[in-house]
C-alpha cells in the first residue's frame, strides 16, 4: 500500500559526526512556564492508551521497560497503583472535556494536558463550553497551572489539521506543550504532514521551543522517525506496541479417555514483552543511526531540513524541498 | 492569664498587587483555621486555585475569571462580584459572592456550597457534578446545562431553557421561567426534597421555608 512517507527521503550530511550514535541526544525537555524546572523525558516517544488490566502480571514489567527507556505514558493515578516505585515512568495525565478537574490526577501528574475533545467523540472539535471565546484559554491555562502547584508542564491538545488562529490561541495562552491527535478513524496521512510541518513553523515563527506531542498511528519505525524530522518532538507508539505484546493462548487441553471431546478451559496465559523490549531498542537505534546519517547531534537538529521529498505533490504539503532541487 | 490562652482572632491582612503564585504560597504558609482579609487592587483570574487549606478568605473587591477552581476546604467570602466559571470545579468548602457572577458559575463542581447573592449570566451551574448552588437574583439562560447531580437554586426566576441535556440533580426555582428542555419539567416536591431545601435556603441565610419553591428534574423517560 502506497505511502506518503514513503515519498520522504533523509537527506546525508555533507561531513559525518564523529559522535558515536550511542552518544547521541535522544532526549527531549519540557519547560514549564513560569518555573526553572524543565522535565527531561528519554526518549521521543510515549504510550498513550496503556492496558493495565489487558497486561496483567505483565503491566509492572513494561512499566519497568519504559521507565529503564525514559518513555512517559498517559493514564491515571490508579494504573500505577501497584507498579514498585523503582519502575514508575513520567506519567502525564489528562483533562478530558466536559468532565471536573481531579485533584489527585493534578498535583501529582509529571505533566497535565487540558484535551478539547474525547478522542473517541467523532463529532467536530470545539473549545470547552466553559469557554466563552478563545482568549478565554490563557486566564484557564494560568488558573490550571497555579492549582497544579506551578511546577507541571501544561498542555493542550488539538486535532492535526487545526486551524492557524487556534494555534495562534495556544502560543498567546503560554501552554508548556501542544498535543496533536490524528483522528483514528481517518487515516490521512496528507492532512498528518501538512499539519504537522505548518504547526511546527508557526511555532518557530513565533521563536518558541515548544514541544509537540503528537498522537499518530505509524504503521513502522521508519514513519515514526520521519515523524520527528516533520515537527513531532514526542510521538505515540501504541500501533507499535500492540502488535509487539505476544498473547497466544495456550494448546486447549483435553480430558482425555471418554471425555476427549471435551476441552477444558484454556489456562490464562500472560503476555509476553520480549517483542516490546525489541521494538524499543530497534526505535532507538533506528533514530540514532538517522540523526548519525543526517548530521544531527540531537533533536533539536533533527528537524525537516534533514528530510527532502520525492514528488511535488508532498513538496506542496509539507513545505519540503524536493530532491533534486538545491535552492539558491 | 497564661500566654496560651490568649488567641488572637483578627484576620491576617494581605494587600497590593501580589502576583498569583506568590499570594499563593503566603496562603499555603498559613495553619487552617486561619483568616484572611484580602484586599487587591485589581481583580485577577484564577485565585484560589488548586487551594487545599481550611482558611476562611475575605475578599474586598471583586476576583476575575475562574476563581475557586479546584479549591478544597476553604471558604470564601467575596464583597464585590466574580468573573466567568468562579467556582469551577469547586470540591468542598464554600464560596459567597455578594454581587454577581459571570457565566459558568459553578462548572463542574463536584461538593461544596456556593452562593450569589446578586444575579449569575448565563449557563449557571453548568455540567454541576455534586455542589450546592444558590443564585439569589436573576440568572441568564441554559440554567443547569448538562447538569448531572447537585442541586441548583435560583431565588428570582430563570431565563431560557432550564435544565438543557441535563441529566441528575435538582433545580429548585422560586418565581417566573421562560422556558425549560423539553425533557424538564416542574415537580411535586418529595419532602425530603422540602426538607433539603429548606436547611439550604438557611445556609445560605434566606428567611422562609421555601413553600414557594417548585423544583425541577428531568423526566427519566425522556432525557436528551
Amino acid at each position: 500500500m502506497h505511502s506518503l512517507f514513503d515519498e520522504l527521503s533523509f537527506s546525508c550530511a555533507a561531513l559525518p559526526i564523529n559522535t558515536s550514535a550511542a552518544e547521541l541526544d535522544t532526549t527531549f525537555t519540557i519547560p514549564t512556564m513560569g518555573s526553572q524546572r524543565r522535565l527531561q523525558v528519554g526518549m521521543p516517544w510515549f504510550v498513550r492508551h496503556p492496558k493495565p488490566k489487558w497486561l496483567g502480571k505483565q503491566w509492572p514489567v513494561l512499566c519497568g521497560l519504559l521507565r529503564s527507556a525514559g518513555i512517559p505514558i498517559y493514564g491515571p493515578v490508579e494504573h500505577l497503583a501497584d507498579v514498585p516505585a523503582a519502575s514508575l515512568p513520567l506519567r502525564f495525565a489528562t483533562r478530558q472535556n466536559a468532565s471536573p478537574f481531579n485533584s489527585l490526577e493534578m498535583k501529582t501528574a509529571d505533566a497535565l494536558e487540558i484535551c478539547l475533545r474525547p478522542e473517541s467523540d467523532e463529532a467536530a472539535w470545539s473549545w470547552p463550553s466553559e469557554f466563552g471565546q478563545v482568549t478565554d484559554l490563557a486566564n484557564f491555562v494560568q488558573t490550571v497551572r497555579v492549582a497544579a502547584g506551578g511546577n507541571t508542564p501544561i498542555g493542550v491538545s488539538l486535532p492535526v489539521g487545526a486551524a492557524n488562529t487556534d494555534l495562534e490561541a495556544c502560543l498567546a495562552a503560554q501552554v508548556d506543550f501542544l498535543t496533536f491527535v490524528a483522528d483514528p478513524n481517518l487515516d490521512d496521512e496528507a492532512v498528518l504532514i501538512e499539519g504537522l510541518t505548518r504547526a511546527r513553523r508557526r511555532i518557530e515563527q513565533a521563536d518558541r521551543a515548544l514541544p509537540i506531542l503528537l498522537v499518530a498511528h505509524p504503521r513502522d519505525v521508519g514513519q515514526c522517525v520521519k515523524l520527528l524530522a516533520l515537527g513531532a518532538s514526542c510521538l505515540s507508539i501504541d500501533s507499535l506496541l500492540e502488535s509487539t505484546v505476544d498473547t497466544r493462548p495456550a494448546q486447549p487441553v483435553s480430558a482425555g479417555g471418554m471425555l476427549s471431546g471435551i476441552s477444558l478451559p484454556t489456562p490464562q496465559t500472560e503476555p509476553s514483552l520480549a517483542k516490546t523490549e525489541a521494538l524499543l531498542d530497534t526505535l532507538a537505534n533506528q533514530l540514532r543511526a538517522c540523526m548519525q546519517r543526517t548530521g544531527a547531534h540531537d533533536l533539536a537538529a533533527f528537524r525537516a531540513n534533514r528530510l527532502r521529498c520525492l514528488t511535488d505533490h508532498l513538496s506542496q504539503l509539507s513545505g519540503l524541498t524536493k530532491l533534486g532541487h538545491h535552492p539558491t | 492569664m497564661a500566654d496560651e490562652e490568649v488567641k488572637d482572632e483578627s484576620p491576617i491582612l494581605i494587600k497590593g498587587a501580589l502576583p498569583l503564585v506568590d499570594l499563593h504560597a503566603q496562603l499555603e504558609n498559613l495553619a487552617d483555621d486561619t483568616s484572611v482579609q484580602l484586599e487587591v487592587d485589581e481583580p485577577f483570574h484564577g485565585f484560589g486555585a488548586g487551594l487545599d487549606q481550611a482558611l476562611t478568605i475575605a475578599i474586598a473587591g471583586n476576583v476575575g475569571d475562574f476563581a475557586f477552581l479546584l479549591s478544597e476546604r476553604a471558604h470564601y467570602d467575596v464583597a464585590g462580584n466574580a468573573g466567568r466559571c468562579c467556582g469551577h470545579s469547586f470540591a468542598s468548602g464554600s464560596v459567597l459572592v455578594h454581587g454577581s457572577a459571570g457565566d459558568c458559575l459553578a462548572a463542574f463542581a463536584t461538593g461544596g456550597f456556593i452562593a450569589v447573592h446578586n444575579n449569575a449570566a448565563d449557563r449557571c451551574g453548568m455540567e454541576l457534578a455534586g455542589a450546592d448552588v444558590f443564585v439569589r437574583r436573576s440568572v441568564g439562560d441554559d440554567a443547569g446545562y448538562r447538569m448531572r447531580d447537585g442541586a441548583l437554586v435560583l431565588g428570582n426566576g430563570a431565563g431560557e431553557n432550564v435544565g438543557r441535556e441535563m441529566t441528575g440533580g435538582l433545580i429548585f426555582i422560586r418565581g417566573d421561567v421562560k422556558s425549560t428542555a423539553p425533557h424538564v419539567r416542574p415537580a411535586r416536591m418529595k419532602d425530603a426534597e422540602a426538607l433539603r431545601l429548606s436547611l439550604f435556603l438557611a445556609r445560605a441565610g434566606i428567611k422562609g421555608g421555601g413553600a414557594d419553591f417548585k423544583v425541577y428534574r428531568p423526566n427519566p423517560l425522556s432525557r436528551p
